[in-house]
């Protein structure tokens, strides 16, 4: 199998590379009782990590485990990420070891790195060591939001008399009772002989934590944690941040909000719209700021900013319609709507605009005006 | 003499039909004699007007689809076909097609012009009035034909709209009301699971039922055609459900075949089920909030009729019964405050602040097979816009498309036309990596199978509110014990993701019920509702749209609907007036061992 090689001296090898590692994160971060991340999606945040504080407690898969969770911060007591050591049970068929790991997760309660107990790295069921690429797959497996694993329960994993009760199988292919995904897909996405670690470790990372962390943020979130907030490049700061505006901050800070607007998801572009009181579009500068992104922003936000036209400052029809190439079927009927509901808007720049790209033949939808234009 | 004037113009204006109605021939392609392998497409009726034949080959062209018309006389005649061209660019159309006139091929190639449109084709001569019409499919990539137009005189017929409608009928002489009127004790409308468990559950009551059904299987989203495995439990109705539910095969799996001849024989077992295939609702007449009849048309060969009955099921899906007679319903994402159903976890994914139409989207399932040589896959410029760089070769339940400027019904053909492009294009690109040389495409769905459209609103409104409290109800009918599964586009997240591909989110539960009030119409006395049209919020609808849940809800709605033909009363007195009897009924199924 390993040519060449004798396992054990690979092992042996495999182990000394972690443990290298290891060291490296070790020799390189501020003394904390925490075991310093062996992968970490936010390592700016980590190197600024002097001190720690324990915050609450965590319950384990095992209700008799509870897993003291710490928040760390700077030099300045600033909140920085969250951590917790956990050491959890896994069990099969009655056998039990103990997993050692200690999980880091983001101010908004999201998974973002882990950490190894340097005398008790991780191994695999038949006690194999994890190698490097293994941890690396762990993360990758713990970075996901929405992992297979997440429908799973243990006895789909590994009861299989529930698995045949649930008839699991068919035509000798293992199938995921849930999802129709076969058992091919759910070992491609764990490390392989560690699915039990993974199951537990993926659980501990996104379950009940995401509201606790929240909760402990709410505590502390000020002014100036906020203000951060909007300034990150984590999507989901600039969300957490714009839920927790009242009106009146949203409306002062509107030209951060506008920054955001232009830099982040789809899905946060959409609440901003969504927020934005509607009296404000009537300002000209709002309404221009918001439109002018026009041509940059995703389809579906697109929608949405025409959904708004009705509230719009009138200027933006000038925008508007030297993107009308940009529009789809239905984005194009409410803009045309729209302009046939304010004919003043319809001056002959406009309308020459509007034969320009009617008479486009490339453009696939300019059928749509040009049925507009002989009734208007 | 102003009057006098207005009679002369409108004489003026009817001579001329007089004279060139006997002079034209309209021949819905859906009604060919032998349709080839083009395959009838009746999803879009109520969007672009009528059935119509697509030549569905995957690359290769299908063999041609003929007929034989008597013509009013010889002589030349100009000809259009109503066609689209279904992905618009840059590029050659994908799905084009000719015309061959009495063996011969006009000189014109449809397919070409965006958005469904008569192309005209020019003069041909006909030099007997027996004409033999073929579509010859020149690409394999589901060209389009809605019907064929012959006329002496050059005037374009109307684009579409009620225009077009009133002018089909003109031309195909359609007599205002449907020539045949059918009577029963219940209609139900669908033939998917829900429906079909309904027809079973009330049949078995005695009751004579119609079953109308607009494809040639029944099932919908489990059936041959679309091949959804069914999810959820049986609750009390394992004996019914059983005859009509599928394994748990993947999705996509031609296995569904075997279950489709099961269902369509379970169901065919019963004498007074009048099974209905190839016939499609086309409107519902209520009067003071009473349905008293549903009119619908043969898929083929447009022939119609008028069903009537004291009970009416809108097992459709997208709820088209009680909208066309003026049933409450709801469309979209409510607010998170509507019903209270905030999820911190997902926040907006899961439930918004401010209601929008981020619905759960529709699919198009799709597998494919490694043969025993290389096999090309020629080349699909208009998908690329669509694929991207997404490289697959298969597809799963996560090949979803919904967007907000798209409506699931309204919008359908242009939703399937984009999951077809992502398929095509996905596929394409797979085959340029090395190893993929002999996969090919074994089997692609044109059927949309949906999630979500217009849900009817009943007494109750199912929410999520009910899941987290496992409310239990006295009216208690459907139970389930699976997740509630929601989903969203993978892009919200993250724009460089391809558009067509979604995420799940999952609320684990010990289990849940329905309650029956939650299949009635608020509004309309007589209508019962089952499957995704149900009574329900949006994220009520996450957990029991999976098909054996849904079974459930229509083997319920037969049940009470042989109450309310026992004690001739309406849908809501079941709950008001009989419920122990009902309820009685509903418990003794679960010990009828299958």
């Amino acid at each position: 199998m390993l040519q060449g090689i004798g396992v054990g001296a690979l092992l042996s090898r495999l182990v000394l590379l972690t443990s290298l590692g290891l060291v490296l994160l070790y020799s390189s971060s501020i003394k904390l009782a925490k075991n310093a991340p062996l992968h970490m999606a936010m390592p700016q945040e980590y190197a600024r990590v002097v001190h720690e504080k324990m915050v609450f407690t965590l319950p384990g898969t095992d209700s008799l485990l509870q897993h003291q969770v710490w928040l760390l911060s700077d030099a300045q007591q600033r909140p920085l990420l969250y951590c917790s050591d956990v050491i959890t049970p896994v069990c099969i068929d009655g056998l039990c070891k103990p997993m050692y790991i200690t999980l880091y997760w983001n101010l908004v309660g999201h998974y973002v790195g882990y950490g190894v107990f340097q005398d008790n790295l991780l191994t695999k069921f038949d006690h194999e060591a994890f190698t490097p690429t293994d941890y690396a797959k762990l993360h990758t497996l713990l970075l996901d939001q929405h992992s297979i694993l997440e429908r799973k329960t243990m006895e789909d994993l590994f009861d299989q008399s529930i698995a045949a009760k649930e008839k699991i199988t068919f035509n000798g292919e293992e199938v995921d009772a849930v999802s129709g995904a076969t058992r091919a897909e759910i070992k491609e996405s764990v490390v392989e002989g560690a699915l039990y670690s993974c199951f537990t470790a993926w659980h501990l990372a996104h379950g009940s934590i995401k509201e606790q962390i929240e909760q402990n943020l709410l505590t502390y979130y000020d002014a100036a944690l906020a203000e951060s907030f909007l300034r990150s490049p984590a999507e989901d700061y600039q969300l957490f941040a714009l839920k927790q505006l009242d009106l009146s901050t949203l409306v002062r800070l509107l030209p951060q909000v506008q920054e955001i607007f232009k830099r982040t998801s789809p899905g946060n572009r959409l609440y901003i719209l969504k927020k934005l009181p509607k009296e404000l579009w009537k300002d000209e500068k709002v309404s221009q700021s918001f439109f002018q992104t026009f041509a940059a922003v995703d389809i579906n936000t697109k929608t949405l900013l025409l959904n708004n036209l009705k509230y719009a400052h009138p200027i933006v029809v000038n925008s508007l319609v030297n993107n009308l190439e940009q529009m789809s079927k239905n984005q194009l009927s409410t803009f045309l709507n729209y302009l046939a509901g304010n004919r003043q808007l319809l001056n002959e720049q406009v309308k020459a605009k509007l034969t320009q790209t009617a008479q486009n033949k490339s453009f696939t939808e300019n059928y749509v005006i040009e049925t507009f234009l002989k009734s208007n | 003499m102003k009057n006098l004037c207005r009679s002369f113009f409108y004489l003026l204006c009817l001579l001329p039909f007089t004279i060139f109605a006997q002079k034209d021939a309209l021949i819905e392609a859906e009604s060919f004699i032998d349709k080839g392998y083009w395959v009838t497409d009746p999803q879009f009726v109520q969007q672009m007007g009528s059935s119509y034949l697509m030549a569905h080959g995957m690359g290769t062209p299908v063999k041609n689809a003929s007929t034989k018309v008597a013509m009013p006389a010889k002589g030349k005649y100009h000809l259009w076909a109503r066609t689209k061209n279904w992905a618009p660019g840059n590029w050659e159309a994908p799905g084009q097609f000719q015309i061959a006139i009495n063996g011969q091929k006009v000189n014109h190639v449809f397919g070409k012009i965006p958005n469904w449109t008569w192309e005209y084709a020019g003069e041909v001569q006909l030099s007997s009035k027996e004409l033999s019409l073929e579509l010859i499919d020149l690409t394999g990539f589901n060209a389009r034909c809605d019907a064929i137009y012959l006329s002496k005189t050059k005037v374009d017929p109307p684009q579409g709209g009620v225009e077009l409608a009133e002018w089909r009928k003109k031309k195909l002489r359609e007599p205002l009301a449907p020539e045949t009127t059918k009577t029963y004790d219940l209609v139900i409308c669908g033939g998917g699971i829900s429906g079909c468990a309904a027809a079973i559950a009330a049949a078995e009551k005695g009751l004579k039922v119609a079953l109308i059904h607009d494809r040639p299987v029944l099932g919908g989203n489990a059936s041959s055609e679309i091949r959804v495995h069914t999810l959820g439990i049986y609750g009390k109705f394992e004996r019914i459900l059983r005859m009509i539910d599928t394994e748990h095969y993947p999705n996509g799996s031609p296995e569904a075949q075997k279950d489709q001849e099961k269902r369509d024989r379970n169901v065919q077992k019963y004498t007074n089920i009048d099974i209905h295939y190839n016939w499609r609702a086309y409107n519902a007449v209520a009067d003071s909030g009473v349905i008293q009849y549903v009119d619908a048309q043969h898929t083929s060969n447009g022939k119609r009729i008028r069903f009537k009955a004291p009970l009416f099921t809108d097992a459709t899906g997208d709820g088209w019964i009680g909208y066309w007679a003026g049933a409450e319903y709801s469309y979209g994402r409510e607010s998170v405050h509507k019903y209270g159903e905030a999820w911190n976890k997902w926040g907006e994914l899961w439930s918004p602040e401010e209601a929008d139409n981020f619905v759960m989207g529709s699919s198009i399932l799709w597998r494919t097979e490694v043969a025993e040589q290389a096999q090309t896959f020629q080349a699909v410029p208009w998908a690329v816009a669509v694929a991207k760089e997404h490289k697959a070769t298969a597809g799963e339940w996560y090949w979803e498309f919904s967007r907000n400027d798209l409506h699931q019904i309204d919008d359908g053909e242009e939703i399937r036309d984009h999951l077809l492009r992502a398929i095509y294009g996905s596929f394409s690109n797979a085959k340029q990596q090395p190893g993929n040389e002999k996969y090919r495409l074994q089997w692609v769905s044109y059927l949309l199978g949906k999630r979500e459209s217009r849900r009817l609103i009943g007494d109750h409104v199912f929410t999520f509110n009910d899941v987290v409290n496992h409310t239990q109800f006295p009216d208690s009918v459907v139970v389930e014990t699976r997740d509630i599964d929601v989903h969203f586009q993978r892009n919200l997240q993250d724009e460089e993701n391809p558009d067509f591909l979604s995420e799940a989110l999952f609320y684990k539960t010990k289990n849940y019920y329905i309650p029956y009030r939650s299949l009635y119409s608020r509004n309309i006395s007589n209508l019962f509702m089952a499957g995704r049209c149900f009574s329900c919020s949006h994220i009520g609808l996450g957990g029991p749209r999976v098909m054996r849940t849904t079974g459930q809800m229509g083997a319920a709605v037969g049940f009470a609907a042989a109450i309310c033909h026992k004690y001739k009363v309406q849908p809501r007195a079941v709950y008001e007036k009989h419920l122990q009897e009902y309820m009685g009924t509903i418990t003794a199924q679960q010990v009828i061992k299958p």
